[in-house]
């Protein structure tokens, strides 16, 4: 057929296997190695969501100390801002012990979701992966996060999203793949759904991405540790557009850049601007387990007044 | 990872070579750090071998899956 098609010659595994589909086209999720562990998955995956979009989804017997206050969350995050950090490990020490089910791991990679517990309650859980582009969102991964927050919005999961965004992925290849237009959607599927959300910012919140961090209208936390960092434009790119003409008429014009640079630099701090930027706490990170699941006691509080379908319809 | 080819996780900037050719490199060990959205993202060997071929320079501007360098066992 394909052949006939396009003139393609391609083996059923070229065209159809989990290679391209779980790591190529988003189509797969997620690929595993035999059918038993396909069951598993599978099952894992479902116990997570309710029967139906007229049910919530079901607490399990929690099996973690919601109180639990993990010490290596205070150097997690690399004193050096240029320096990428395992995000799949912070995860691991703030959500309910092997909770995480990540969803499209080989997908849109500077983005990672899954569903997991906190405190028995199933969430749906973002983060960005610094070590991949940055976590800068490009395409696939814009694409992704839609998927994904409309799974958690039809189903009812509370949303968790673990922030450290340096904005979309820039450069030509970037802009040929309409990054933008795929963007969009992820930031109005975000606005569109209508399931309790906190966010967390762990890092950077930059740009039209950073924007899109979470949803103000319904029950919407955000916390952010101290190496919170955020604003429209970070400082390395900004002072170049906001002082160019300065720089420029400097007869060392590297250095005068690099002069305001430092000076604006030492005086960032997320405690001059948590307020305008309405971040409602700044946060001990060990402290980021307990509050959220605090959080999620309160989410499930007001989950009944939520269920049935979405107005907004399927988004293939 | 096939034939021992260390490839470019994305869009960025070559920063730094932490080998030179014909280096003895364990799997996993840091041979490149790329810069992409202003984070450094160091890039790994694929296998354990020789580093037979560096084919980008410090400075390089590359994109997802270019060629980095080459390791023979």
């Amino acid at each position: 057929m394909v052949e006939r098609g396009v003139g393609e010659v391609v083996t059923k595994e070229e065209l159809g296997g989990s290679q391209i589909h779980a790591r190529g086209s988003g189509a797969v999720d997620n690929e595993v190695e035999s059918e038993e562990e396909a069951f598993a998955a599978i099952r894992q995956f479902l116990s997570y969501l309710p029967q139906n979009v007229w049910q919530l989804p079901q607490r399990r017997p929690p099996d973690d100390d919601p109180h639990r206050r993990e010490e290596t969350l205070l150097s997690i995050i690399p004193r050096n801002k240029r320096r990428a950090y395992e995000v799949r490990r912070l995860l691991g020490l703030i959500l309910d012990r092997d909770s995480f089910f990540e969803i499209g791991r080989y997908f849109g990679r500077p983005l990672v979701t899954g569903l997991a517990r906190l405190d028995g309650y199933p969430v749906g859980v973002l983060a960005s992966d610094p070590l991949q582009g940055g976590g800068g969102l490009d395409a696939p991964a814009s694409e992704k996060m839609t998927r994904f927050i409309d799974l958690c919005d039809t189903f009812h999961l509370p949303c968790v999203n673990f922030v450290d965004q340096p904005g979309f992925l820039l450069g030509t290849v970037a802009e040929r793949a309409g990054t933008i237009r795929y963007g969009v959607r992820a930031l109005a599927a975000v606005y569109q759904a209508t399931v309790p959300w906190v966010s967390v910012i762990v890092r950077r919140v930059f740009g039209v991405a950073g924007a899109a961090h979470g949803n103000t209208q319904r029950l919407n936390f955000r916390y952010a540790w101290p190496s919170g960092n955020w604003g429209s434009l970070p400082i390395e790119g900004g002072v170049r557009a906001a002082y160019k003409r300065d720089i420029e008429s400097s007869p060392d014009p590297e250095a005068r850049r690099r002069e305001i640079e430092a000076k604006l630099d030492a005086l960032q701090s997320p405690f001059r601007t948590a307020e305008v930027f309405d971040i409602e706490e700044i946060i001990d990170p060990r402290d980021t387990r307990p509050l959220l699941c605090e959080w999620v006691h309160m989410a499930y509080d007001i989950l009944p007044s939520e269920v049935g379908p979405k107005r907004r319809g399927c988004r293939p | 990872m096939k034939n021992g080819e260390v490839r470019s996780p994305g869009v960025g900037k070559v920063i730094e070579i932490l080998v030179t050719a014909g280096a003895q490199v364990a799997a996993g060990d840091e041979v490149i750090v790329i810069e992409s959205m202003k984070v450094e993202i160091p890039v790994t060997a694929s296998r354990a071998g020789r580093v037979e071929r560096i084919v980008v320079a410090t400075g390089d501007q590359v994109q997802a899956d270019d060629l980095l360098l080459t390791i023979s066992v």
